[in-house]
This record gives structure tokens, sequence and C-alpha cells, in this order.
């Protein structure tokens, strides 16, 4: 079920090989864990396999706390900022067990043609079935 | 002897688990595989045997492939061997459908992970051990 202004929620299986010499999540895999939960809300928004269309354009980290490699699942978040003419804005966060926020991400995933690679604008039934999952304006800090 | 009970765990197929050819790339069930081998290792030993159990050997053959559309594997393993310092495992990755996509043999030493050598396992290991042969 679609709660308006809510992001999407998914929770990522850990695996061993997740974990580094630090005892902790490596660094690299929290993009692998953020663009399965972009997937999840491009894919809930636009219907199975709409990812496909997808490309990331660039991904901005910001990493708050470790995951102990000890975690056997994680839950994370990902909704829309913006929509723009041919791609959009996202922001995912990593949550710890004890509700606290491990990572945050800000990407743009751009929509293209799949004939010609280049990119493309979104189409009006894309943008409605976007628009749900923009996330209430944040507060300036 | 009752064969000897797969120890299973499902593994939901990640994005970039998949190669060029549209299927999940050979490297990666080795980490699937892995998740079995963790699971039935900690079911014997407990959780600090994932600190002192390292591969030695291992060998696959790849039946079929596995998809993104998939979604999910199942990965399993199961005790063939006990030895003086090392167990081997038949491991296989299966696909929703029932389909076995790849079977692997792994043999996994137990070691002092300051001596970095081998070690024997100890009468108590062995009867954890035992009970899943």
């Amino acid at each position: 079920m679609t709660v308006p202004g809510q992001p999407i929620e998914s929770r990522i299986q850990v695996r061993w090989n997740d974990g580094d010499p630090l005892g902790h999540i490596n660094n690299a895999v929290y993009f692998t864990y953020t663009a399965y939960a972009r997937m999840e809300l491009i894919d809930a928004a636009l219907g199975q396999g709409a990812w496909g269309s997808c490309v990331a354009a660039r991904v901005e980290v910001d990493y708050l706390r470790e995951i102990p490699a000890s975690y056997r699942e994680v839950r994370v978040t990902s909704g829309v900022l913006r929509i723009g003419n041919s791609s959009v804005r996202t922001r995912e966060e990593i949550f710890l067990d004890d509700g606290s926020v491990a990572a945050r991400t800000e990407a743009v995933i751009v929509f293209r043609n799949l004939e010609t690679g280049k990119s493309r604008p979104l189409t009006d039934e894309e943008r409605a079935g976007i628009a749900p999952y923009v996330l209430p304006e944040e507060p300036e800090v | 002897m009752a064969e000897p009970t797969w120890i299973e765990q499902r593994i939901t197929l990640r994005w970039n688990d998949i190669d060029l050819l549209g299927h999940v790339n050979h490297a990666v069930y080795l980490s699937y595989l892995g998740e079995a081998r963790d699971r039935l290792g900690v079911r014997a030993l407990g959780s600090g045997a994932m600190q002192e159990l390292v591969i030695a050997r291992l060998e696959i053959d790849y039946l079929a492939e596995a998809r993104l559309s998939d979604e999910w594997v199942t990965a399993r393993s199961r005790l063939l061997r006990i030895g003086t310092s090392s167990i081997r495992t038949a491991d296989e990755v299966v696909r929703p459908d029932g389909t076995v996509v790849a079977r692997a043999e792994t043999v996994t030493v137990m070691t002092d992970r300051v001596a970095l050598k081998s070690r024997p396992f100890t009468p108590e290991e062995r009867v954890e051990l035992e009970k899943l042969l």
C-alpha cells in the first residue's frame, strides 16, 4: 500500500562477503544496498521491470555510522526528492537496528530510450506513477 | 543411517549479481554457497566458527542459469565427511522452480587463527558435527 509522501522500505539480506577486515560492511556495498532500494522504488512506482530503462548518473553518500558485519539484514528506504525533465532525484537511507541512520544517499537516475541509449523526457504516466513517492520538503538546516 | 539433511538459506538476487549475459555471474555463485555453508558451520560450531573455517578446495558444476526474474534462489549445504581438521560439504544453488543450477563440493579447514595453521577438531566440535551427518 502506498502512503503518499512516504518512501518505500526494503529489507536487504547481508551477505558474509559484504563485510571487510574492519568488521563492518564495506563502504562500496552501501551502493548495492541503496541501488536495490531505488530499484524497488521505481518498480513500485512504474511496474516491475521499469528499472531497466533507468541509469544512475550521480550518487552521493554520507557515511554516518558503521554497520556491523554481524548484521543479517538492513532496512533501507528510498523516496523521491524531485522529478526533473528526464531524471529523478532520490533519497535513500540505511538504518541500524536502533533506528539510527547509518548512511544517507542522494542519487540522480536518468530515464533513457533503450534503442538509442540516450536520455529522454519522462512520460506523463511515469510522472503520475512517481508523484506519490515525492517526499515532503525538508526544513532548511 | 539417514541421508544428511540440507541446511538451507534463501538468497534474494541483487541487480549487480547479473552479468552481461543476463544471468547470475558464475563467480557470484560462490558467495551464495558461502551463505549456506556459513549456516551449516554456525549450526554445528556456533558463530565463532566463521572466524576459524577457511576454504581449501572448491569444485563446482554449472548446470543451468539463474536470472534476475527468478528473484531469489536457495543455497543449501550438507555435510558429507568429517576429517581430522576439515569437513567436506555438498553445496547447491536451487532455483525457485526446483532446478539445481549449480552443484559444488567444498573442503573447509578448521584453523588456528593465531598460528595460521590447520588444527584438528576438538572432541566437542566433532560431536556437534556428527549430529549433521
